[in-house]
């Protein structure tokens, strides 16, 4: 049993975890709830020794104990697989499972036995693979799957999980609560945390609560539901059972014709003024690739692309933004944000490209790109310290808005937004979403790509639904549920193993 | 109280790093004069002459130390200054004493050097999608190498045929090297800051993918650093050609480092991104002021090369703990 005693931490000003208590029963799995910022990922970091506690004590099985380094907790056996990749893309998966450790004899590797425990434990996260395979050739969720292996690997007592989900395909997630439970059934403990509250349901037998770095609650599973937890964690509730009211749907604004690129085909539709078309799909069907091609930074092999009734095919993505369109692209870190820019500098970036009058054109004067900033600030409600904040000192949420809020100052007419909510905490998701349905209540077209279906279908008027790069069907919210949605993302063939 | 003063002119001096290196080269030039008192060289150190000598020689990688900044902030390097330097003095040298042309147009074909040089990195960059480091490399091969192959061994000597005291535009010729690397280090610092252009250039080197999905035109942002940073090398080839009357293929060798060094000093981050051109060109002055000042310091000399390398990692490694400590703050 591990016990958390009124653990205390603070960084700077920021009081990041209060008087925190719970305990994690051996062998059970634990879920770890709460928004952004409510200090999860400091209570773990605690737990793995990457951070000192200011005050409050650990137990484990009744006895105290000080975790003053990731090498005490190794020792404890507490493992970890962090959210983020952390393996040398250029080693194999073995000498990436063995790094820091490697089984030698008179001082030489002993390939013969790594590789054969290697192979253990592949199998054991179902991974096909043979382990002198170079880590770079594998697949986002594969690599997350080499990392689950590694953590493994060590046979730990206890095993924390920090948004394990995140980078994986629906088969890998499948395969993750298979490791789950049968970690659970060897006895070893497992600390789940996770955003998305249906998997809690699904693998956790308790769960617990942080909000604001403190220690709301921790029940078992059964006692609490979805919008309870949910509750509990914002202080509100976020209701994604409401749906839009009916729209009158305006002229069109986009219209795409045969498109056809890297990993898509013939794919056509239209967006009107005023509706919100949603796009599903499974990771890697192409959605991603689509909405990029349509704002211009993919090539594409053949089609056409209108914007309110003009052709933009072959245009330079500035000219497209210029005739009103915007893209918050899937991954904000890579392609959304410029951390070596400060706040402002980030909002008014197509702002200042364009030239934008409001920035003073050629010569951007500070005092207007700060009225601006401020301007985006309020209207986003953005939470950060001034104009002039780090984007590294920012949390996801408030990273995101800044990605919506750059091209929202612009008034664009067609939006497009891909995972708009992606890692980010429910108060700022409601937020987000309030702001999509703004956009769009305002006679604006709206083409959001979500994987979340719940999110897709309580924003969007129909949903376009891809699958291996075509669009396979397309169903209205009002009808829509979440099964024929994804029947038509899976196809029909392997229904029966989807459903069970 | 004295803490939150001391973290906020920490971070003020971090956000404008030109003011700390400007201090920093103040106290280098206070050092000097006092340890040369001691010694009782002072004359011959802080005199207008002096001065003048150091922006001489300074300005000669000062001036491509504008262009160079700017490549490094849009995330690329540029090997080539040294080489493109040489061969512009040798092609200028080589129109005004082998063909006699005049000066100005001797001059100004120099400067096409720059030009084509510049365009042959950029199309390398841009369009053969060579990394900047291989690309500038192969261009300071070539230009290094054409203007071995001009003067076969030889150099011209420009200073015979221009009167002692030629003035250009009414100020004598020992002024314009100073003038001009001040006056282009704070048009091009401008330039950075405040034009949408400029700005465009700190974003591609922060992170070159969000910026072209914010519409940035990346190639054409890049074609331009790269020939303004041909083109101010060879700027700094003409000056030298004309000032101090050298034409040769073996000149400014090894250039390309100190200027990236400058750089550096100047708060720029090779991995893209940050900088500044004015930090770039006091950074420059910190080392002109260097090898002037052990230069006046008989035995020294053979110390400069060693004491250069020291300073640069020394204020660099200061920079990174003020930096850090500023991140853990938080």
């Amino acid at each position: 049993m591990i016990k958390v005693e009124r653990i205390s931490k603070s960084f700077g000003a920021t009081q990041a975890l209060r008087e925190v208590c719970f305990e994690i029963k051996s062998g059970s799995v634990h879920g770890l709830v709460g928004e952004n910022g409510a200090g999860k990922s400091t209570l773990m970091k605690v737990l793995m020794g990457i951070h000192q506690s200011d005050s409050g004590e650990i137990y484990l099985d009744g006895k105290p104990v000080s975790i003053l380094g990731p090498e005490q907790a190794n020792e404890l056996g507490f493992r970890i697989v962090f959210q983020e990749i952390a393996l040398c893309a250029n080693l194999s998966i073995m000498e990436n499972l063995f790094l820091g450790a490697e089984r030698t004899r008179f001082g030489l590797m002993n390939f013969g036995e790594m590789e054969e425990r290697a192979r253990e434990v592949l199998e054991m996260v179902g991974l096909d693979f043979w382990s002198g395979v170079l880590v770079g050739e594998l697949s986002v969720a594969e690599k997350q799957m080499v990392q689950i292996a590694r953590a493994i690997l060590y046979e730990p007592r206890l095993i924390i999980f920090d948004e394990p989900t995140s980078a994986l395909t629906r088969d890998y997630i499948e395969s993750l609560f298979r490791i789950i439970r049968g970690l659970h059934n060897k006895g070893v403990t497992v600390l789940y945390i996770s955003h998305k509250l249906e998997e809690i349901f699904e693998v956790a037998d308790m769960v617990t609560v942080l909000r604001d770095g403190r220690h709301i609650g921790t029940f078992a599973v059964e006692e609490v539901n979805e919008a309870r937890l949910v509750q509990m964690m914002v202080g509100r509730e976020l209701d994604l059972s409401v749906r839009r009211k009916e729209v009158k749907a305006g002229e069109v604004l986009l219209k795409v014709e045969g498109l056809s690129g890297d990993r898509f085909e013939g794919v056509g539709f239209e967006v009107r003024a005023g509706e919100i078309v949603g796009i599903s799909g499974l990771v890697g069907s192409g959605r991603t690739e689509l909405v990029e091609s349509i704002f211009g930074v993919r090539r594409i092999k053949s089609g056409r692309v209108f914007l309110k009734g003009r052709e933009v095919t072959g245009r330079s993505v500035l000219e497209r933004i210029k005739s009103g369109m915007a893209l918050v692209p899937e991954d904000r870190q890579i392609s959304g944000l410029i951390f070596s820019m400060v706040l402002k500098q980030n909002l008014s970036l197509p702002g200042v490209v364009l030239g934008n009058r409001e920035l003073g054109g050629i010569v951007v004067l500070p005092g207007s790109e700060a009225d601006f900033a401020r301007r985006a600030i309020e209207k986003l409600r953005i939470v950060v310290s001034g104009v002039d904040a780090e984007m590294m000192s920012l949390s996801g949420g408030n990273q995101q808005k800044v990605v919506v809020g750059k091209w929202l100052m612009l008034g664009p007419e067609v939006f497009i937004m891909d995972e708009p909510t992606r890692g980010i905490d429910v108060g700022a998701k409601a937020e987000i979403h309030n702001l999509i349905r703004g956009f769009a209540d305002k006679g604006n077209g709206m083409l959001v790509v979500s994987s979340e279906l719940p999110e897709l279908l309580a924003l969007s008027d129909r949903i376009l639904v891809m699958r291996e790069g075509r669009i396979r069907g397309e169903v209205c919210s009002d009808r829509a549920c979440e099964e024929e949605i994804m029947r038509l993302a899976v196809g029909g063939i392997n229904q029966e193993g989807v459903n069970q | 109280m004295s803490k939150d003063f001391g973290k906020g002119v920490r971070s003020w001096f971090s956000r404008y790093r030109e003011v700390s290196v400007f201090m920093i080269l103040c106290l280098e030039v206070l050092g000097f004069y006092l340890l040369l008192s001691q010694l009782g060289y002072e004359r011959g150190f802080f005199n207008t002459d002096n001065f003048l000598m150091i922006f001489k020689y300074t300005s000669i990688y000062g001036i491509a130390a504008v262009g160079a900044a700017m490549i490094i902030i849009s995330g690329g390097i540029d090997l080539a200054p040294g080489a493109v330097i040489a061969l512009t003095t040798v092609i200028t040298g080589h129109l005004f004493v082998r063909f006699g042309l005049p000066l100005w147009l001797s001059g100004f074909c120099g400067f096409l050097v720059g030009l084509l040089s510049g365009g042959l990195a950029s199309f390398l960059v841009t369009v053969i999608k060579l990394p900047p480091f291989i690309a500038t490399l192969g261009v300071m091969g070539v230009t290094r190498g054409l203007a071995f192959i001009i003067t076969r061994g030889g150099f011209y000597d420009l200073s015979g045929k221009i009167p002692d005291d030629f003035r250009l535009l009414g100020i004598p010729l020992d002024y314009w090297p100073g003038i001009l690397m001040i006056g282009l280090a704070i048009i091009f610092h401008l330039f950075m800051v405040l034009t949408k252009w400029g700005r465009q250039v700190h974003a591609i080197g922060g992170n070159e993918t969000a910026a072209y999905f914010s519409g940035v035109k990346v190639r054409r942002i890049k074609v331009m650093v790269y020939l303004i940073g041909g083109l101010l090398a060879s700027l700094s080839g003409v000056t030298l050609a004309v000032v101090q009357g050298h034409g040769r293929a073996d000149i400014a060798t090894g250039y390309e480092l100190d200027i990236i060094a400058a750089a550096v000093v100047g708060g720029a981050s090779l991995s893209g991104g940050r900088g500044s051109v004015l930090g770039a060109v006091l950074g420059s002055l910190i080392f002109g002021v260097l090898r002037n000042g052990l230069y006046q310091i008989a035995g020294l000399t053979f110390y400069e090369r060693l004491i250069v390398g020291i300073v640069v990692v020394v204020i660099v490694v200061i920079d990174q703990l003020t930096v850090k400590k500023e991140s853990k703050a938080i």
